[in-house]
């Protein structure tokens, strides 16, 4: 299949390049944000497109539903990190014919790829249909792993010591939209305040500050 | 002289491709790919690497933590941090750990081959858009970090207390004062005299000052 690779991890998409190459795909592009992917596609009238669902100025389900109306005939499969049940219902509704995780060994991503290209689907069948309920207590590393990207900044500042004032204006946003990001933060870390935010992030038990 | 390169990221799809394409160079030798989540000092264990490729975006810095760690126990292994962002408050926090390289993962593979070959020999590889900010951060930390020991030695073994449980994520007052045997207003007292003498205006500003003065000290929390 020709591919146009769309992921922020350019290392990523040259080194998947070799491997899918290898199984007989070929790489015609590689885009690191929404706008150069959907750009790619058009260029290059892939057969099919790898997206992955962050990338710096959107989601991938953006640049999905754009290339489904301005490329029918070009097959898309999410390429993601995130097991969202969410996002996979949403993707099937776009239309994709794929939905695949990053915890799987480039062999069996070019595999599906294959499958693909031969009229098949390819959903990974452990991404929830239905959101799971977390029945245990998450360790400070997974609940970390939880904020997006934006979300992490905003945390790593509270360390920091840095006021919403602060906040807002290096980070270029509206004192709101920071205070979103904070209550977000809070609530996927299960914190009452920033003091406490700052003390999951920082990870550690302080037993003398002497 | 071939380079043995030890990969360890998040996501096993990227550390498995990077391994094969890394394997493709005549010079470097993989001697393993790990799918990591929470790297403890084990991943190290039992491997000998002159280079390690780790994914800086681990949840709680635990690149900087793995980096610092191995640096302490003397083993020759050079870190090359992974990326989305370059920030310099971070590259400065993995420099200060000890890691060799930072590469953005939005550059080539090119340029990781780049920075994995200089590193092994003993080079630095920065993102040269943020070395002027690197450099200007770590000068300012210097000047400060004196400053605030000054700062830290005139707390009272009281404010010490308080601001232990402030570090701990304790903040309101009636915690406090139930946590140390003292009056609410004792606890008032104590936290309105903190921030004076640290010359802070929060809670947080104040721990945030504590703890960089630990990190830099070499003082890791218990």
């Amino acid at each position: 299949m020709r591919l146009v690779l769309c992921d922020d991890n350019r290392i990523l998409c040259e080194a998947l390049a070799s491997v899918l190459e290898t199984h007989g795909h070929r790489v015609a592009a590689i885009a690191t944000s929404v706008a150069a992917g959907i750009e790619a596609v058009a260029a290059h009238q892939p057969d099919a497109c790898l997206l992955d669902l962050r990338l710096p100025d959107g989601s991938g389900l953006d640049a999905a539903r754009v290339i489904r109306r301005s490329h029918p005939a070009t097959k898309i499969i999410i390429l993601t990190c995130l097991a969202d049940p969410a996002a996979l219902a949403e993707a099937k509704r776009i239309g994709v014919a794929g939905f695949l995780r990053k915890d799987q060994r480039p062999d069996s991503i070019a595999r599906a790829l294959t499958m693909v290209g031969a009229g098949r689907t390819a959903f990974d069948p452990r991404v929830p249909r239905q959101p799971v309920r977390q029945l245990t207590a998450q360790s400070p590393e997974n609940l970390l792993g939880g904020l997006t990207p934006r979300e992490t900044e905003v945390l790593r500042r509270i360390v920091a010591g840095q006021s919403t004032k602060q906040m807002a204006s290096e980070m270029d946003v509206a004192v709101n939209t920071l205070r979103g990001y904070v209550k977000s933060i809070l609530a996927k870390l299960g914190a009452h305040s920033r003091l406490q935010a700052a003390a999951i992030a920082s990870g550690g038990q302080y037993r003398s500050v002497a | 002289m071939e380079i043995k390169v030890l990969i360890a990221d998040q996501e096993r799809t990227f550390a498995e491709a990077l391994a094969v394409r890394l394997e493709d160079e005549d010079d470097i030798r993989v001697v393993g790919a790990v799918q990591v989540r929470t790297p403890d000092r084990w991943l190290m264990a039992g491997r000998s690497a002159d280079v390690v490729v780790v994914d800086g975006d681990l949840p709680g810095e635990a690149a900087n933590r793995l980096c610092a760690d191995a640096s302490t126990r003397a083993e020759s292994s050079r870190f090359v941090l992974l990326s989305s962002s370059s920030e310099p408050e971070r590259i400065v926090n993995a420099v200060r750990a000890g890691a060799a390289g930072w590469v953005r993962k939005d550059q080539s593979l090119e340029h990781l081959l780049q920075v994995i070959r200089g590193v092994a020999q003993g080079e630095t590889w920065l993102p040269p858009s943020e070395t002027g900010n690197v450099v200007r951060l770590l000068l300012q930390e210097q000047d400060r970090r004196r400053e605030n020991w000054r700062l830290l030695a005139s707390l009272t073994p009281r404010e010490r207390a308080v601001l232990t449980c402030l570090a701990e994520g304790t903040g309101q007052r009636e915690a406090i004062a139930e946590e140390l045997n003292l009056s609410v207003n004792t606890v008032r007292t104590h936290l309105q005299n903190i921030m004076t003498k640290l010359g802070v205006h929060s809670a947080l500003e104040a721990v945030a000052l504590t703890r960089n003065q630990l990190t830099a000290s070499g003082l890791t929390p218990i």
